[in-house]
């Protein structure tokens, strides 16, 4: 199906790896301009590359979203290049330590996780959206996560909190401005395999000195993933493509789970 | 994008009007093989003749899935024409008076309400998914209603309450059938100018004399539809489309709104 998204000006936050790459392949193979964004400039200018050795239209920009400043410096050099943005994808966003529990989150990490997930995806769409409303046209996506929804005992309750507030922000905004021609939605991706997420299972204590292939099927099981299994980068790009195309004008304010049926709770 | 569509055997139920003839017209421009369904030949004809016109593949059945007997034969149907499906669209619905409340709402219109909407979609449910699991890939798409999930006072009780039955159904149907490579989700459409939608306002006594057009701004402004205007059938079809694709394969138990903003509280 033609998604009708070329020519359109998109930033992907967070694209120098994991899901982030595949969202901006995607949105660069439908003919949208794209801006990788990472903090590492060598990984983010290698993303670029690739995609416009594939014949796709993409640079480069690096800055660190967790900070005003970086976010002002990032938004200045994305309005240069492109002159502004018709699509923002806000999934740049994690934790510094994903091993986190409630005992050992003092109130600082909870500000750190604030910063880097909520204050990144909230200032870049102050950035933005005013662009977007007088256009007429814009598409914002926040990403979430499982864990915002079904939060495990002892993991990550700051930014399982940070990333449940991401929900409440695409409501919020989408009853705002959506009558200018703006939706925003979420996705809320299941478990995803990425380098991150290989890096922090397998020091898991069942999994040490297993490969990620043993330890998928555990997980899955362990997590009630329906499918069976962990999601690939690729199996999350193809909603946000949709999700950013013209053909989706009339989907917003939802939250869309890409989680593999992991979330076991009716969905309304 | 490449929906992987091409040949997939679909059957789109209540396909002869409304939002159902837009996914079928959808999914046959997408190369899939499509079976009409629906009550009234002469639009069935129509809308066959059409999709062939434009290079596409459908056929046509005509059948009441308010009954057993119904269900049995379409599925005999398909099974005949196409060897099963890969892809089963429960649209066909509704409400033979929408005006019920909760005073005029006999149990037996309870009855009545829930045959031709759960019966049917969980009828050809028994009747198609074996072939899915069997042959390990297929979509079950479901239709609730922001009644479902939102109901308003004095307004179809019957109906709302069996389409939140509907979306509870797809998340239990999902995690059973997920191993198999079958995917079950759920579109909750909010406010849709579809034939039917008219043929009920129109005859409301406050919009007498009104043209659609001001009685859809009305009714926009009056539900809260944050996207300010409501949506016509084609703002469902590409998602449904997506939903169905091989983009999707690790999407399973979802709900998704398109409404335009209609629901007021967080999609979780």
């Amino acid at each position: 199906m033609d998604l009708q998204l070329k020519g359109k000006r998109a930033l992907v936050t967070g694209s120098n790896s994991g899901i982030g790459v595949a969202v901006a392949k995607r949105m660069a193979e439908e003919g949208a301009k794209v801006v990788v964004h990472g903090r590492n400039q060598e990984r983010s200018d290698a993303v670029a590359r690739e995609i416009c050795q594939a014949g796709g239209d993409a640079i480069a920009i690096t800055g660190d979203l967790a900070t005003q400043d970086g976010c002002n410096a990032m938004a200045d050099k994305v309005r240069r290049a492109l002159g502004g943005l018709d699509i923002l994808i806000n999934n740049a966003g994690g934790s510094e330590d994903a091993t986190r529990s409630w005992s050992n989150s003092p109130w600082p990490v909870w500000q750190e996780e604030m910063e880097i997930n909520m204050g990144s995806a909230i200032r870049m769409i102050e950035h933005f959206l005013p662009a977007m409303i007088e256009q007429r046209w814009g598409r914002i996506i926040n990403v979430s996560s499982a864990q915002a929804t079904m939060p495990f005992p002892h993991s990550s309750p700051a930014y399982n909190a940070v990333k449940a507030g991401l929900i409440n922000v695409t409501t919020s905004l989408s009853r705002t401005y959506a009558k200018h021609g703006v939706t925003i939605n979420c996705v809320s991706p299941g478990p995803v395999d990425s380098a991150v997420f290989r890096e922090f299972a397998l020091e898991l204590a069942p999994f040490k000195g297993k490969t990620f292939e043993e330890a998928e099927p555990v997980l899955a099981e362990k997590w009630g993933v329906s499918c069976g299994r962990l999601g690939r980068p690729d199996d999350l790009a193809g909603a946000f493509v949709f999700l950013a195309s013209p053909l989706a004008r009339y989907i917003t304010g939802v939250t869309l789970r890409v989680d593999g049926g992991m979330c076991g709770f009716v969905n309304i | 994008m490449d929906f992987g569509l091409t040949d997939k055997r679909a059957l789109v139920t209540g396909s002869t009007s409304g939002i159902g003839e837009a996914v079928v017209r959808r999914l046959a421009e997408e190369g899939a093989r499509v079976v009409v369904h629906g009550r009234n030949k002469e639009r069935a004809e129509a809308i066959v003749a059409d999709i062939r016109a434009k290079g596409g593949n459908a056929s046509f059945f005509l059948a009441d899935l308010a009954t057993p007997q119904g269900c049995g034969a379409l599925s005999a149907y398909v099974q005949e024409t196409l060897g099963g499906v890969d892809i089963l669209v429960n649209n066909a619905g509704g409400s033979e008076d929408p005006s019920r409340t909760w005073a005029t709402t006999k149990w037996e219109d309870w009855i009545e309400d829930f045959e031709f909407n759960a019966g049917s979609a969980v009828r050809m449910i028994q009747l198609l998914m074996p072939g899915m699991k069997k042959q390990g890939w297929g979509r079950i798409i479901q239709f609730a209603s922001t009644g479902g999930t939102m109901p308003f006072a004095h307004t179809s009780p019957a109906y709302n309450s069996i389409k939140g039955g509907i979306i509870t159904m797809t998340t239990s149907l999902s995690k059973t059938i997920a191993r198999h490579g079958v995917t079950v989700n759920c579109i909750t459409p909010g406010a849709i100018d579809t034939p039917v939608y008219r043929k009920f306002v129109t005859k409301l006594p406050p919009f007498k004399d009104k043209t659609i057009e001001e009685i859809n701004k009305f009714l926009a402004k009056r539900w809260s539809v944050s996207a300010g205007y409501l949506g016509v059938p084609d703002d469902l079809a590409p998602a449904v489309a997506f939903l169905c694709s091989k983009q999707a394969n690790w999407i399973t138990g979802v709900n998704l709104r398109i409404d335009g903003g209609m629901s007021f509280f967080i999609n979780t």
